[in-house]
């Protein structure tokens, strides 16, 4: 079935949202609405991710891992809170808060996309265990993109012709 | 413990930062218990399904391993909330300044609602202003707010602000909710902003992380005007001063969160070079040459009365409407309650009777957030809620704070207030009695703490967080042990400084840079801390007990 293939790359969207949100976290440290809500963000994903993994046994689907394992994470996480806090006084740093935000929007878009995918498939496969799924993750998934939206629409004004 | 835990029949000494578990779980019982009123939330209320759906998961034994208080007593709690025959809540900074602060605020609203317990006498929530004069400020958008409750995203909301200035909506910045204090401090820091006018408050030693706060205001590229009646810590660290008038040397309205407008007439001239805001901000406008879009002066009146009446007319139809207020009529009743208009034209004493609430979206002020995120609403995400007056029910799931104790920082801050004075001393602080009933800072421990660290009653203590550190005299008081509580009223300026020479005193040297997602206020509730005695007891005289 070609859903194993939707939930696969539903799946790989979340593995990947856990990574870029930390990394967006530790490179802007300094701005710290930004650094504890991508911590907390990544953990709904990577919630998201482990509650697929049932879902990607049943589909005989391909898992995804991290793209970095967690102790080259941590050790990189270090130089990148360290090297957010000698530019944090930089006018610069607004410029690659945005585009990083960016960046998280796309990349939450097309998780979100993919939940739909996922959602139809599962009604027409009469899922019903995976389109519960969907009811309780998809609105998280939501928010992060009003989240993202939120903080371009806040950031841009500032970066873009204040800075 | 303060004198109002003493008095209660339920106390619940939660661990710091748990509020909103705790409010879920009263939400449970409610719930679970048929303590809803079906009739009223079915009329009057939307949201009902969303909340039950996230509350079904804060069964008292949940919420008590969070908060760390027997599920009996959560039970017994949620008792007295589900079983009054009237129930007015209220909350302030315990719930404003601590972790999830919003999504607690809107819980409380929430029990009063499942209870259809609004709206009729004994029936209310009150939910608190931290400052005597923070509900006008807000009302009058000194807050950042929009005048009058005005909608920023509401784009008739914006012509009508425009129109009663007579300038293009162009020059009203409304592409964005107001830039929030704790964003515009880091734009200091990063050199996006370079003039910082700082009117009537302290923020060198009421915002968290004070060595930060301090080295942004010392910048050499950020100039700095401090506008106050004392010369405050950040008045220290000001390019330019601007002495001000207080209340009693100037004339003007201040409105309690009850809606109270009370007119304070000048009894005395200011000292010295001192002048009333107003007056300052008058001069500052004409300096500038603000003008309108008739190329007349921006500002046509220059007394407080005047001020007051135009503000007045901008608030007619809204919801908090002054328009049948005047000077005259408040000398002549000594106080009304908004609204005050033709309908109402002594005031009105009570919101809500008719379980009509402000949410129809052309007039509502605002189209609401996720309250984990902070994401705002669009007019469309808003519409489609279809809240047509009926109250918006909300509810989030609990997250950890951000800040956890660690082997190294084993203990939990709480910062908060003495009776004795106000915010940072700078009125309270020349009152002799007041300063002498609580002179110095001290650092609550509980018993079981201060018997593992060998610290006893009067010792000095040094308090360290990964921001900074504190030195004060102990007091083994009634708080949760694993938890610190510290008066955060003592700066410096009575010694002459900007910040501490030695021992530092400032309880927010220690706390965390981090706000609220939604109502962008700081947290000052939980910080992780460590505890050393650094001396035995002195005959230093003791402060005041309540906080």
């Amino acid at each position: 079935m070609k859903l194993a293939r939707a939930i696969s790359q539903l799946h790989r969207s979340e593995r990947d949202l856990v990574g870029e949100y930390r990394r967006v976290a530790d490179r802007h440290a300094v701005e710290h609405d930004v650094y504890h809500m991508c911590h907390l963000l990544a953990a709904q994903c990577s919630t998201h991710a482990e509650r697929l993994q049932p879902f990607l046994e049943r589909y005989g689907a391909q898992a995804h891992e991290l793209d970095a394992p967690e102790l080259w994470e941590s050790v990189v996480g270090t130089v990148r809170r360290t090297n957010a806090k000698l530019l944090g006084r930089s006018p610069a740093t607004g410029l690659l808060l945005l585009s990083d935000l960016r960046r998280l929007y796309l990349l939450v878009a097309e998780a979100e996309i993919n939940w739909r995918m996922v959602r139809q498939g599962a009604m027409a496969a009469r899922d019903t265990e995976l389109a519960e799924l969907f009811e309780s993750c998809h609105e998280e998934t939501w928010n992060q993109l009003k989240w993202a939206k939120t903080k371009i629409k806040e950031a841009s004004p500032q970066t873009l012709v204040g800075g | 413990m303060t004198p109002v835990a003493r008095e209660a029949d339920v106390h619940l000494p939660i661990r710091n930062g748990t509020n909103l578990a705790l409010l879920n779980a009263l939400q449970h019982e409610l719930i679970a218990n048929g303590w809803v009123d079906r009739g009223f939330v079915e009329a009057h209320t939307i949201g009902f399904d969303g909340v039950a759906k996230i509350v079904a998961e804060y069964p008292p034994e949940r919420a008590a391993e969070i908060c760390g208080v027997p599920a009996e007593r959560i039970r017994e709690a949620a008792r007295v909330v589900g079983t009054a025959d009237r129930l007015v809540s209220t909350c302030l900074q315990g719930v404003y300044q601590s972790h999830q602060a919003t999504a607690s605020a809107v819980a409380i609203n929430d029990l009063n609602l499942l209870r259809g317990m609004i709206g009729k006498p004994g029936c209310t929530v009150f939910q608190m202003n931290g400052q005597p004069t923070a509900q006008n400020t807000r009302e009058c958008g000194a807050n950042g707010d929009i005048a009058a409750f005005l909608n920023w995203q509401n784009p008739e909301h914006i012509q009508r602000l425009a129109r009663h200035w007579n300038v293009d909506p162009s020059v009203i910045p409304h592409w964005f909710r107001h830039t929030h204090a704790m964003q515009i401090f880091r734009y200091c820091e990063q050199g996006a902003i370079k003039l910082l006018w700082i009117s009537g408050t302290n923020p060198a030693v009421s915002l968290p992380e004070l060595r930060r706060i301090r080295s942004i205001l010392g910048q050499e590229r950020l100039f700095v005007v401090v506008q106050d009646a004392f010369l405050s810590e950040t008045g220290r660290l000001a390019d330019v001063v601007l002495p001000a008038a207080l209340w009693g040397e100037k004339t003007g309205t201040f409105t309690n969160a009850d809606r109270t407008v009370h007119l304070s007439e000048k009894a005395v001239e200011p000292p010295g070079q001192a002048r009333s805001d107003l007056d300052i901000w008058l001069e500052f406008a004409r300096m500038m040459e603000l003008r309108d879009a008739d190329g007349q002066p921006l500002l046509k009146w220059s007394s407080p009365e005047e001020a007051f009446d135009h503000f007045k007319r901008l608030t007619d139809g809204r919801p908090c409407d002054y328009s049948g207020m005047s000077y005259q009529r408040l000398r002549g009743r000594g106080q009304i309650q908004w609204p005050c208009n033709a309908d109402h034209p002594d005031g009105k004493e009570r919101l809500y009777e008719d379980g009509r609430f402000n949410t129809d979206p052309g007039y509502c002020e605002e189209y609401g957030h996720d309250l984990t995120t902070g994401a705002a609403n669009e007019e469309k995400d808003y519409r489609a809620l279809n809240p047509a007056g009926r109250a918006i029910l909300k509810a989030a799931h609990y997250s950890p704070p951000h800040e956890q104790p660690t082997d190294d920082y084993p203990l939990l801050l709480t910062t908060g207030r003495s009776v004795f004075h106000f915010h940072t001393r700078t009125k309270t602080g020349r009152s002799p009695q007041l300063q002498q009933a609580a002179p110095e800072v001290w650092v609550e421990v509980s018993p079981e703490d201060a018997k593992q660290l060998a610290i006893g009653d009067g010792d000095l203590v040094r308090l360290q967080s990964r921001r900074g550190s504190l030195q004060g005299r102990a007091r083994i008081a009634d708080v949760r042990p694993g938890v610190l509580f510290v008066p955060f009223h003592y700066g410096y300026w009575d010694r002459g400084r900007a910040g501490p020479d030695g021992g530092a005193t400032a309880a927010n040297e220690l706390t965390i840079t981090d706000w609220d997602p939604v109502s962008k206020q700081p947290y000052f509730k939980v910080a992780a801390v460590r505890l050393a005695r650094l001396e035995p007891a002195g005959d230093t005289p003791e402060g005041g007990e309540a906080r």
